[in-house]
Parts: C-alpha cells; sequence; structure tokens
C-alpha cells in the first residue's frame, strides 16, 4: 500500500442543503445519518458497504464517527483519503467538508517583493510556419522558452505569410510550442538550437484519427442514445456546426442578445459540446443528447459568478439531467455553491473539471463535495510524434503503462472520475475542427459517458426531480467505473465505461 | 464591488420592500435579468454588512468572482 493511501483525516458530513435533512432529502440519506448517530465516540469504526464497480470484489470501508450536531445532522467522522470517491459514489446525497482549523486573526508581515529581472534580448529568429504542402499558416501561436522553469522566452503569432520573429535571449530553446487554434495538430520540440528561417510543418486533423477518446470509446460505431437525456453546457457557447444540434439554451452575459448561444468565437464550449454529442464528422459519447447551452463568457474576458448562477438555474428551468462545468478558480464561491444546492436538490448532477494548473489542488467548484470533479488521463499513441501532446506525458501511469495523467492536470483527494483529455478532436465553431488537451476536455468526456449510461435507465430519469434523483444517479453510474490504476487522487474512482 | 443578492425564504420575495432597501442605501442594479429571485448589485461604498443587516436576514449575499476560460498552453513570464 502507498503511504499516502493509509492518511486517515477528518470530514463533515452534512445533507445536501441544511446542517439537517429536511422533508426535501432523501430519506437514506436521513437513515445514513441516524445510523451513524449510533456510532458516535466508539472507538470502532462502522463498517461500511462499497458500491462496486465494473470488476471490483465486494468491499467495505471503516468509518469511524468522532461527533454529531442532531441525530438527523452534520457528522464528524475519520475515514482514510484514498477512500474517500468510493464513499462519495457510495453514500450520494451528503456534502463532504474536510474538517479545517482557524488561528486567532492577526496582521500578517507584508511580503518581500522581488523584482524580477527583465531578459535581455539578444537574437531576432524567424520562424516559419506551413501546412503539409508547403503552404504558409498565418494566426498561428509560437511559444519558445530559454528557461522553462521561469517561464522566461518569447512568443508571437504568425502573419499572413505564415512568418513570426521572436527575440530571444539565447539561441538555445529549452521547449517550443506551436498552438494552433483549429484544423491543425499543434507542435513540440525541446532542448534544440534556433536559427533563423527554421520551418515547421503543421499536421492538419484528419477527423478518422484514432486519439484517446476514441481509443477507449469507439464512438464511430456507437449508435445515437435511446432516450432523452438534457445536457447543459455551461461555456462560450455552442456552434454553429454542422455536427451539433443545439436543443436551447440562453446568453447569461448583460448586454449581450439573450438568444445568442452560439459560440462567441473562442470555441471553448463548441469543442466541449462535441465532445458529448457530435454527430457526422466527428462522434462525441452521447450523439442524441439534447444539448443545452448556456454562454457565459463574454469573448476574451471572464465570466462572472452571477452568470454562472443565471446559467445554472436556467438548467433548472429547462429540466436539464447533467450540467457540464469546464471552469473553475482557486477558493471556493459560496453563490456558486448555493447553486450546485439548488441542482442537486432538482435531480441535476453537476460534473466539473479539476483545472490545469499543473498538480496544484482540484480547482473550485469541481472541489466541491456535491459536484463530479474530472481530472485529465491522456495514452500514448493517441497523438502524432513531435505534437503538443508529447510534451503532456507525465507520470503517474496507469495499470496499463501507456496511459498517463496529464501533466497539466489538478489532482487531489475531491477527484471523483478520470476521463480522456489529452490530443481531443472535436468540433469547433463555422464547421471546423479542433484539437485542445485540458480537464475541459475530460469534463465533458465524463458527462458524455454518464448520459450514454444514464440513458438505458428511464426509471431513473422518470423520477420526481428531487435530491433522491441525483443520488440515484450518481449510485447508478458508480457502477459503470473501472480503476484505471492511477490512485485515488489522480482518478477518483477510475473512468466511466458503458 | 458588485454582490450577488439571492433570495432565501420560503415565500416570494417582497420586491417593493427589496426595492426600497436598495435605493435608501444607494445601491445600484447591474443585473435584474432573474430578478426578484437574484440580482447582481453594485455596492459602490455601501458596507456590505451594512446592507445584510437591512436585508434582515432574507437574501444571501455573495461576493461577485469571475472565471476565466480554461486554457493548457504554456505561457512566458511577462
Amino acid at each position: 500500500m502507498k503511504k499516502s493511501q493509509a492518511n486517515t483525516s477528518r470530514f463533515i458530513l452534512l445533507p445536501a442543503t441544511q446542517m439537517q435533512t429536511t422533508p426535501e432529502s432523501n430519506p437514506n440519506v436521513e437513515n445514513f445519518l441516524l445510523n451513524l448517530s449510533s456510532h458516535v465516540m466508539t472507538r470502532s469504526a462502522v463498517r461500511l458497504s462499497v458500491r462496486k464497480s465494473v470488476g471490483e470484489k465486494k468491499k467495505d470501508m471503516g468509518v469511524r464517527v468522532v461527533d454529531s450536531i442532531h441525530e438527523n445532522g452534520a457528522k464528524l467522522v475519520e475515514m482514510k483519503e484514498h477512500e474517500l470517491a468510493d464513499f462519495r459514489f457510495s453514500y450520494p446525497g451528503l456534502r463532504i467538508i474536510p474538517e479545517k482549523f482557524y488561528r486567532r486573526a492577526f496582521i500578517p508581515r507584508a511580503d518581500v517583493m522581488v523584482k524580477t529581472k527583465k531578459a535581455s534580448v539578444s537574437h531576432s529568429v524567424e520562424v516559419f510556419i506551413v501546412d503539409t504542402n508547403g503552404n504558409p499558416v498565418p494566426d498561428i501561436d509560437v511559444v519558445a522558452f530559454t528557461d522553462f522553469a521561469n517561464l522566461e522566452g518569447a512568443n508571437g503569432r504568425t502573419r499572413s505569410h505564415g512568418r513570426v520573429t521572436l527575440n530571444v535571449r539565447s539561441k538555445k530553446i529549452e521547449r517550443m510550442y506551436v498552438y494552433p487554434e483549429h484544423s491543425y495538430w499543434g507542435y513540440f520540440k525541446k532542448n534544440f538550437q534556433i536559427a533563423s528561417g527554421m520551418t515547421i510543418k503543421l499536421q492538419a486533423i484528419d477527423v478518422k484519427y484514432v486519439d484517446a477518446l476514441r481509443h477507449f470509446y469507439d464512438t464511430s460505431n456507437w449508435s445515437r442514445i435511446s432516450n432523452k437525456v438534457r445536457v447543459a453546457v455551461i461555456d462560450t457557447g455552442v456552434g454553429p456546426h454542422n455536427d451539433l444540434q443545439v436543443t436551447g439554451g440562453g446568453n447569461m452575459v448583460k448586454g449581450e442578445n439573450p438568444g445568442d448561444y452560439a459560440d462567441n468565437g473562442e470555441g471553448h464550449g463548441t469543442h466541449v459540446a462535441g465532445i458529448i454529442g457530435a454527430f457526422g464528422g466527428v462522434h462525441g459519447l452521447a450523439a442524441g443528447v439534447d444539448i443545452f447551452s448556456y454562454r457565459i463568457f463574454p469573448k476574451g474576458k471572464e465570466a462572472s459568478n452571477f452568470d454562472i448562477m443565471k446559467a445554472i438555474d436556467r438548467a433548472k428551468q429547462d429540466s436539464c439531467d447533467l450540467i457540464n462545468m469546464s471552469l473553475g478558480e482557486d477558493g471556493l464561491d459560496e453563490g456558486i455553491v448555493s447553486s450546485i444546492k439548488d441542482a442537486y436538490s432538482a435531480g441535476i448532477l453537476c460534473f466539473a473539471a479539476n483545472g490545469n494548473e499543473d498538480r496544484s489542488p482540484v480547482n473550485f467548484p469541481a472541489s466541491y463535495s456535491l459536484s463530479l470533479a474530472v481530472s485529465a488521463m491522456g495514452r500514448k499513441g493517441t497523438f502524432p510524434a513531435g505534437t503538443v501532446q508529447s510534451g503532456i506525458v507525465h507520470a503517474p501511469y496507469g495499470s496499463d503503462k501507456q496511459n498517463f495523467i496529464a501533466d497539466f492536470s489538478n489532482v487531489g483527494p475531491e477527484t471523483d472520475l478520470t476521463a480522456p483529455g489529452v490530443g481531443i478532436i472535436s468540433t469547433f465553431p463555422n464547421n471546423l475542427y479542433a484539437i485542445m488537451d485540458g480537464t475541459s476536455m475530460a469534463c465533458p468526456a465524463a458527462v458524455g459517458m454518464a448520459a450514454r449510461i444514464l440513458s438505458t435507465q428511464p426509471a431513473i430519469l422518470n423520477m420526481a426531480r428531487n435530491q433522491q434523483r441525483a443520488d440515484e444517479m450518481q449510485k447508478y453510474l458508480s457502477t459503470k467505473i473501472k480503476s484505471m490504476g492511477f490512485g485515488s487522487n489522480f482518478e477518483g474512482k477510475g473512468m466511466l465505461f458503458p | 464591488m458588485n454582490y450577488i443578492l439571492k433570495y432565501a425564504g420560503s415565500k416570494s420575495p417582497d420586491e417593493n420592500k427589496l426595492n426600497s432597501i436598495l435605493r435608501s442605501n444607494n445601491v445600484k442594479i447591474v443585473d435584474g435579468s432573474m430578478s426578484p429571485k437574484m440580482l447582481l448589485v453594485d455596492l459602490g461604498g455601501v458596507d456590505v454588512n451594512k446592507l445584510q443587516v437591512a436585508m434582515k436576514g432574507e437574501w444571501d449575499v455573495f461576493p461577485e468572482k469571475k472565471y476565466g476560460v480554461p486554457d493548457t498552453r504554456r505561457k512566458i513570464r511577462k
């Protein structure tokens, strides 16, 4: 057993909305809390059965009940950190908050301000970006690091003739990244001497290429889902794209046309939606799903939590079943917490991306216990050599050593699931295709798979829209999760399979 | 600074009462598209605690926060 897996921590268990269960609460949640009340301060741990995943043997876990506030209310418990994901999927409908200790307020000493030395420029080099036929490709971002650890180097965008000039301190380049917005794979090279006139050929996207998503999920041979499932995509907007049908939605951004929920041009939301429900040139995981697009990002700007809250509320009004939030920041946001609670109480499951800050703690809202947090994994051999994705390969590797957790993926005990998020081919506005990486792509992969799995369960989908419905959806999904062997901090309970 | 007001009561919110509190505290409505359940307001120089007291716990008050479009592209430190 790994040392980290034996760590025991204390957590506060709370019903979905209040300190105690209410008439709206799932009776199973109330019974669970009442049962734990009878074990307060007993020395031995309560043995709880764990919901089995695909191929898993029957198992249980120990939870010690330390304290309680009301029999049907908050419980302070001790459990092993690596069993958190198992607990969340086995006993959904509970908020799980790590116990936290507060110090007396005091005035901290002012941080010492360190001024970064401005890198002196001594070399001006021109880089030429072309396609495989030698045609120049404009509007491509090129980033060259002379000191990657300190993020020093130069960047630029190719002009109409495919050329960009980089002013670098040294010709020894530690890392070079070339990022096309769409239509091509990117480019990556490490540790080389750059010379002016360097030409880089970009490989065009072939939509039939077997990327990481299609390695695990043979989407091109999957039929459309049989029962209606509604998925909310809270993002930059969706489409237009011939592979995507958007059932409804709204633009939440003040000052913009409320009826314009197409993509704002950045393409992030269209890529996310394609992973979930594209059907045409590429196939998403749940073709036939009803996609609702709620635009919250003004072009080139950040989104307000107010607009995210509006979007969650609209998704509730539109009777969505699942919400995809490929977004996040650090720190808690009580406003969005209240909206996720509302959604859960209306029988909706919220999925959120772990975040892309290189193994930092899981972002909010993924870190919130009523949402499902998704990390990003990749697989060697599912992207061409020399592309950006080859720079993303990083330990830990799974039980199949070709699989890895993406170097950018945030990780931590709040992680519930992992899904492919490296080198993913999906839709881009105006009938284009793009390669994107991120927990932003892993999140809709999990959502799409969840939609496909739940579409086979009309009895759950037809339940009254309350917390019990959300609990049952989560419980059913837990039976379709397979561990990939990364460890719970990296993959939660594992990956969803049909 | 902007704040979000979200109605926490079980009955319908009293819009007239809310508007009167906002007016008397010189609070500007920035986005009233979800009114009367939820509003985005600009408090200007008004103390948020003073506003919460005036609303007698019927409304939750959250600070506005911004979220960026996630990106994995490596960037030069400026």
